[in-house]
């Protein structure tokens, strides 16, 4: 049987800037992680999985569907839930009128139906006592939490989330968390985030983008078993490491190549991910 | 995996895109530049004509009163094409761009509605205050009104700015050209009188009467039908010789008119929900309003 989500050779070219080059992965179903630095190709990744980007080169399958073919996006895009990077909400709607409006897009044509799924989306993201407001009048992470909603709205079978945590207070990360980890029971969803707590909580696999290639791909424990042997603490810095920082105990922790004598700890997805991502040739790190 | 709560439709659904329409019709409820544009039409229909010469009040209030509701639909319609060019979610959706323009053409509705309800409270209340003025005395009415197909032009023009405004919004550089084309509304209608040179009247939005037939410099104004309106005493300032001319409301000539703004409408259509469909319907629209305006060349006497 094929992987849920399947790419082979991706590339996308915006001009003379490279934002995937040759991605191979396939997988799914859970949740998925998308780590990167800036500008690594998530967005452009997570674009293409929501059908609105084409790819330059190579083949992309969702659900074994190829959304290069017309009859087979729109089958994909009719279990796929959506929250782009940029939002763009429109700011005269209220957040139910905006996600109804959406459900309307997404072909729930009955309206009883349609009111009834909006409120519930509306009130899995928090929003049960704002939803009539209109979306000028909200602040920055109830308008995210409007553009989630859109997202869940029919629950598809596949969510894919730019950043969906950008702006949202603890609490409403935490209400998140639920909401993703739901999702990730019935189908698949794909996070993109720079939270790597985020990831460490809710992943069963997670990605790392660099340059617009695929630095890593496993479990988020096999993502932090990257700088394994690697992280030590000692109450001073040391010139071999990559990174250092005093802890709030006091003392100093870092990444890099270990000298003798020094206490290694257990290393987090923070720790795998910057040798996932580092260039050892720029940092002196030997991943 | 719960099954999903969306409705299981085939391609391109008439369900999926009539729900749509609804939704954008009601949403356009919400336009605050239809409705202003509303009030300030009635406003200036209202108010009194100030033009003093023969045919002045007659052919200013059409167009002067209704300038506003047509830019604010033009502006309304524009905002609504431009929906998609905010955010990804509207191109990720099931529902594709074409049948989302469909849909949003019934946005038109409200304004056209509006206009068309303007326009017969103008009907009716010009009949019940009299008329207006057209010709000198002794071939002069106070009692002129304007014929219905005059009127019908009003929401025509409304549905072709409408539809124009959806199809700029999904444009690729559709800011400029919305503002060149508002601009073009905006000046068009108050000087209208640019467009009354024959042929440009055949293609102007809104077509003014009377048309102005000049007669020959020596007629004797007594020898002339007596249905005839006829203006003699160089009032009016677009007149360009001492000649008198004749002011006819030309039924046939805006009947050819309405036929090209009725070409111009489904041009604007298929331009706004492109494809197949739409090109298919833009060249049938454009032959029918090539057609209106070779009709308004033949018949009309200019």
């Amino acid at each position: 049987m094929s992987a849920e989500l399947e790419f082979i050779g991706v590339a996308k070219h915006f001009g003379s800037k490279i934002a995937l080059d040759g991605f191979d992965w396939s997988g799914g179903s859970g949740v998925i992680g998308l780590l990167g630095p800036n500008g690594a190709g998530k967005t452009t990744l997570l674009r293409m999985l929501a059908t609105v980007l084409a790819a330059d080169r190579g083949t992309i399958r969702v659900f074994g569907l190829d959304p290069a073919r017309s009859r087979d996006r729109l089958a994909i895009r009719r279990l796929l839930g959506y929250l782009p990077q940029d939002t763009g909400l429109y700011p005269g709607f209220s957040g139910f009128d905006l996600v109804d409006y959406v459900a309307v897009l997404k072909e729930i044509t009955d309206s009883d139906t349609r009111h009834e799924e909006v409120r519930r989306v509306l009130c899995a993201v928090g929003l049960q006592d704002d939803m009539h407001r209109r979306i000028r009048t909200l602040s920055g992470g109830m308008k995210r939490r409007v553009a989630i909603a859109a997202a869940l709205v029919g629950q598809p079978r596949l969510l894919v989330l730019d950043e969906p945590s950008a702006g949202l207070d603890p609490d409403q990360r935490l209400r998140l968390r639920d909401v993703v980890s739901q999702a990730g029971q019935h189908g698949t969803a794909i996070v993109s985030t720079h939270q790597t707590d985020e990831v460490a909580a809710l992943c069963h696999q997670v990605l790392v983008l660099d340059r617009g290639r695929l630095c890593f791909a496993g479990t988020p424990r096999e993502l932090a078993a990257l700088a394994e042997g690697r992280v030590w603490v000692d109450d001073h810095p040391h010139p071999g490491a990559i990174r250092t920082w005093v802890t709030s105990d006091g003392l100093v922790r870092s990444i890099g190549a270990p000298p003798t004598g020094v206490q290694l700890v257990e290393p987090t997805i923070d720790d795998g991910y910057l040798f996932a991502t580092n260039d050892p040739t720029t940092d002196g790190a030997t991943p | 995996m719960t099954s999903p709560t969306t409705s299981v439709v085939p391609d391109n659904s008439p369900v999926s895109v009539r729900e749509l329409a609804i939704t954008e019709a009601r949403g356009s409820l919400r336009r605050v530049s239809i409705w202003m544009g509303f009030v300030l039409t009635i406003g200036i229909l209202a108010s009194p004509t100030t033009a003093d010469w023969p045919g002045g009040s007659y052919t200013e209030k059409l167009p002067q009163s209704f300038m506003p509701i047509v830019l604010g639909t033009f502006i309304a319609a524009f905002r609504t094409g431009r929906r998609d060019g905010r955010h990804d979610v509207s191109e990720s959706a099931p529902l594709d761009a074409n049948d989302r323009a469909r849909a949003r053409l019934a946005s038109i509705a409200l304004p056209a509605f509006l206009t068309l309800l303007t326009a017969a409270g103008f009907a009716i209340a010009s009949r019940i205050e009299g008329g207006f003025w057209l010709g000198d005395h002794p071939r002069r009415t106070d009692t002129a009104l304007h014929s219905l197909g005059e009127l019908i032009q009003l929401p025509l023009v409304v549905a072709v700015v409408g539809a124009a405004g959806i199809a700029v919004g999904r444009a690729r550089r559709a800011i400029p050209v919305a503002i060149i084309i508002g601009a073009v509304l905006f000046t068009t209608f108050p000087g209208y009188w640019l467009w009354n040179i024959p042929p440009v009247h055949t293609i102007t939005p809104v077509q003014t009467q009377p048309l102005r037939v000049e007669l020959d410099a020596g007629t004797d104004v007594d020898q002339l039908p007596a249905e005839w309106f006829v203006e003699h005493s160089n009032d009016n300032p677009d007149r360009e010789s001492d000649a008198p001319a004749r002011q006819i409301v030309h039924q046939p000539t805006i009947l050819g008119h309405n036929i090209y703004l009725i070409g111009l409408f489904g041009l604007a259509v298929g331009a706004a929900i492109r494809g197949s469909r739409g090109r298919r319907l833009a060249l049938a629209a454009a032959t029918i309003a090539t057609g209106g305006v070779v009709m308004q060349l033949v018949v009309s006497p200019l």
